[in-house]
């Protein structure tokens, strides 16, 4: 309950708040909802999988914006900014695809 | 216990050779699409049983509450600061389209009452012409603004429907033998409607049209591009000729001039589609970009009105600029 809360919250507090995203961040934010996405859907799984730990959730979540975004810097500055936008998009991608598959086999047992 | 549980548990499936996967070449995409989850849960879920506490921390803690905030707010943001973008250049667009078309009904509000203006010229020219007992001048004012294209011109004609060869629009060279130098050569070319059209002026048509685009002296058949222009109006295939004047008289002459052999063989050797035929009742409309650029005041001896004649008031064929 408590993150559906925070999470419900955060969108609201965005949403009305709505504080202008710097131009230097916004190459970033994509891949930086991605990773934050997957973070989610993560621990979620590892709630119904019963192993869930709130310091592993926040670090993940941390280290993942954190590297998709260097990621995006660093081929940014090698010209190859895009491709590897595309690659960590698809790998985050599966990810939280099989995870929500997991999530989906939790809950509806199918 | 779920099948991933136990293979967090043991990661090393029993082989025939025991230390080597037989799909170990693709490790990577077997990590990513089978061990989706941060391993981290589980060493960390392990370190908490073998310390004496519950695996699992729970989720009602103030860091899950802060994180899911951040969560939250990085979500809205990201899709607030990534909509904008498309918005303000959906928003460009609508206004250009709204522009391009109030700026194209304005025309036609335009040209409607331009035409308007010209039959209530006409009126009062004719009425004028009535009052001052200028029979011979309303007759040469006739035959002029036919010449002229300044009016609109009913009788029976032939129609002349051009358009360009059928699959010249996909730059399809396998086969087609005209598609193979140029891609476009199947296309009308603004030089194939002059000659035509010249070649109909030589035939003895009385008035012309492309496209409902009446042609005078004036006009001009030239290229913009990949359009064709008549009048300064782009036109778009087909290209449809009207033309007035006897129409038996005009198909055969008009067949035996140079322009019909010329038709011919852009029919022959290009495939371009030219189909014409002889219509009883054409209407053929006013030009519209006709302007009086010199009046003069007739003797006295003729009518006594002015004579107001277009620029150019003959019949050739110069329709090439």
């Amino acid at each position: 309950m408590i993150p559906l809360l925070g999470l419900v919250g955060g969108v609201l507090v965005g949403l009305l708040w709505g504080p202008d995203v710097p131009l230097f961040l916004q190459p970033y934010l994509p891949i930086a909802v991605i990773a934050a996405l997957d973070a989610v859907f993560g621990a979620v799984r590892a709630v119904l999988d019963g192993i869930f730990n709130d310091k592993v959730f926040v670090i993940s979540f941390l280290a993942n914006v954190v590297v998709a975004a260097f990621i995006v810097f660093l081929g940014d500055q090698l010209g190859v900014g895009a491709q590897l936008s595309t690659g960590v998009v698809v790998v985050l991608g599966v990810r939280i695809f099989s995870n929500v598959a997991s999530i989906r086999r939790h809950l509806f047992g199918a | 216990m779920t099948p991933d549980q136990r293979r967090h548990e043991a990661p090393a499936p029993p082989t025939s050779r025991p230390g080597r996967r037989p799909d170990e070449s693709m490790t990577l995409l077997t990590s990513i699409l089978e061990r989706p989850l941060d391993p981290g849960y589980a060493a960390a879920a392990d370190r908490r049983e073998a310390a004496g506490l519950p695996r699992s921390t729970g989720t009602r803690t103030m860091t899950v509450l802060v994180a899911t905030i951040v969560t939250g707010l990085l979500l809205s943001l990201g899709a607030l600061a990534l909509r904008r973008p498309s918005t303000s250049a959906q928003k460009a667009r609508a206004e250009l389209i709204s522009q391009v078309e109030s700026r194209r009904t304005a025309v036609d509000k335009q040209s409607a009452q331009l035409h308007t203006l010209q039959d209530q010229v006409d009126s009062l020219q004719s009425e004028a012409l009535a009052a001052g007992q200028g029979d011979q001048a309303q007759q040469r004012l006739a035959v002029l603004g036919l010449a002229a294209g300044a009016d609109v011109v009913r009788g029976q004609g032939i129609r002349l429907v051009i358009d360009d060869a059928p699959g010249s629009d996909s730059a399809s060279a396998d086969g087609n033998p005209r598609t193979q130098g140029k891609t476009d050569d199947g296309k009308v070319l603004s030089k194939d409607l002059q000659v035509i059209v010249n070649g109909l002026w030589q035939a003895g048509a009385e008035a012309i049209a492309v496209n409902g685009q009446r042609l005078t002296s004036q006009s001009a058949i030239r290229f913009a591009g990949e359009a064709i222009l008549v009048n300064f109006r782009p036109l778009t295939r087909p290209y449809t000729i009207t033309a007035i004047g006897g129409s038996n008289a005009l198909q055969t002459q008009f067949a035996a001039s140079d322009a019909g052999s010329y038709l011919r063989a852009l029919q022959d050797n290009y495939g371009i589609r030219a189909s014409m035929t002889s219509v009883k009742s054409l209407t053929l409309p006013a030009a519209a970009s006709l302007t009086v650029r010199s009046a003069t005041v007739p003797r006295p001896t003729g009518g006594p009105t002015t004579r107001s004649t277009p620029r150019s008031s003959t019949t050739t064929s110069e329709t090439s600029p």
